[in-house]
């Protein structure tokens, strides 16, 4: 009977863990859009302070995580995403109903830096996803952390989220009064946001006890940029005063 | 034969017996698992009424001038998502902007008492502030209820005005939005 209540327990307080990672992705991304709004001027950028701030939302959003409650490793990861579609509008001829995919590059990627300073374990993962963008990423899963090394406790990740098959868009694109539109490359900001599920009661026996643990959950949100046309991305700007990495990365020619 | 024989050797009253030792562990586990499923239904509740306020501040859907009480916050942001078997009056809500650093700093973060301030629920708590557009800013609200279990067991439990509670909280951070009418603060 202990086991089931244990069980019962470590279930319920697991769906909470997995809804506040959704919202931290959400509110994550929200903030970094937000920062990178600069009142007065039709620019879009974040410094590294900024993504530090903004990825650092983490920690309003799951509170346990500041305060020991929650005691699994995660991580944070914000990227700027450019979407480029395999048919592009001057040559519709690429696209079929049943091919249309939208190729994602990554134009830069930071991640969340932990809170005691130790450097995050996965610090190659950001080196990863940019170099994934010089070979397009595909599927859900742009990079894994396979560093080498002690994990320490700090950052893995990570997926983007990619828009494939979409048949409204396809009709979009094929649509001869957007021709005159000069779009072609869609930017997006993407956090990532992973946590390791530890269960709250007895975690020195988690491995035999508990159902629930060692879960990683993840989720991945997506904004546009805020302001300015389609080609307006949010980019990145070195400043601040944080000390966060932060790659920028070679976006692939332009689709034409 | 004995009276003690007789005794030991007697089967009436046996299932009364087992029910009187198992019945105890039956009825605490039963409601044990009530009272967890209504603790994290009280959390589950919180987190989403405390998202749902954050959104309507981050969009200027609660402004206000510096001072605002936290039973002002918890009436205009919070309990309008409160559902079902929350009671409103026992919210303690905070809405502070950063000053210094990210929200990984903990001084940035409110108690409970400075949230609530001395008359307790809010009657005091001020200096809450929704501040200016483009404004880093953090919510936390509290619900402070009796459960069950705090009451049998007051090591889970804390102390709220010398009432045995028990304190859910939760938090949201949040960059207030360039809104109609939203000032952006100097600087930015």
């Amino acid at each position: 009977m202990l086991m089931l209540f244990f069980a019962t327990v470590d279930i319920c307080r697991a769906y909470i863990v997995w809804q506040e990672v959704e919202n931290a992705a959400e509110a994550v991304v929200q903030a970094g859009e937000k920062l990178s709004v600069t009142s007065g001027q039709p620019l879009t950028m974040l410094n590294s302070t900024q993504m530090q701030n903004a990825m650092s939302v983490i920690y309003a959003q799951m509170p346990g995580l500041l305060s020991g409650q929650l005691t699994g490793k995660y991580g944070v990861t914000l990227s700027s995403v450019v979407y480029s579609p395999a048919c592009p509008y001057t040559n519709p001829s690429l696209c079929n109903a049943n091919g249309f995919t939208q190729t994602p590059y990554v134009q830069w990627s930071s991640y969340l830096q932990e809170v005691a300073g130790a450097p995050s374990s996965c610090a190659a993962a950001s080196q990863l996803m940019c170099n994934a963008s010089v070979a397009p990423l595909r599927g859900s899963t742009a990079a894994g952390c396979t560093t080498s090394g002690t994990p320490t406790g700090s950052a893995t990740l990570t997926s983007v989220r990619q828009f494939t098959n979409d048949g409204n868009q396809l009709k979009e694109m094929l649509n001869p009064t957007l021709v005159a539109l000069p779009m072609v490359l869609v930017p997006q900001i993407v956090a990532d946001v992973q946590y390791t599920y530890a269960p709250p009661l007895m975690p020195g026996l988690a491995k035999w006890l508990f159902v629930a643990s060692g879960i990683t959950f993840h989720a991945s949100a997506t904004l546009p940029a805020p302001l300015g046309g389609t080609k307006q991305a949010i980019t990145y700007t070195a400043g601040g005063n944080a000390s966060y990495l932060v790659l920028s990365c070679v976006l692939p020619a332009q689709a034409s | 034969m004995t009276r003690f024989q007789n005794f030991s050797l007697g089967r009436g009253g046996a299932t009364s017996l087992e029910f009187a030792i198992c019945g105890v562990a039956f009825f605490s586990m039963t409601l044990g698992l009530m009272d967890v499923g209504y603790d994290l239904f009280i959390q589950a509740e919180l987190d989403i009424a405390t998202e749902t306020a954050a959104r309507s501040v981050q969009v200027g859907g609660v402004t206000g001038t510096t001072g605002e009480t936290s039973a002002q916050l918890a009436a205009a942001a919070v309990c309008p998502s409160l559902h079902g078997l929350l009671n409103c009056n026992l919210l303690i809500v905070s809405v502070t902007p950063l000053t210094t650093g990210d929200y990984s700093v903990a001084s940035n973060y409110r108690s409970i008492s400075q949230a609530a301030g001395s008359g307790g629920f809010g009657a005091t708590g001020g200096n809450n502030n929704t501040g200016c557009a483009g404004q880093m800013m953090l919510l936390q609200a509290w619900y402070v209820g009796p459960t069950f279990a705090g009451r049998l067991i007051p090591a889970f439990s804390q102390t709220y005005f010398g009432n045995i509670s028990h304190i859910t909280s939760s938090s949201a951070g949040f960059v207030n939005e360039y809104f109609a009418g939203g000032q952006a603060c100097a600087g930015t």
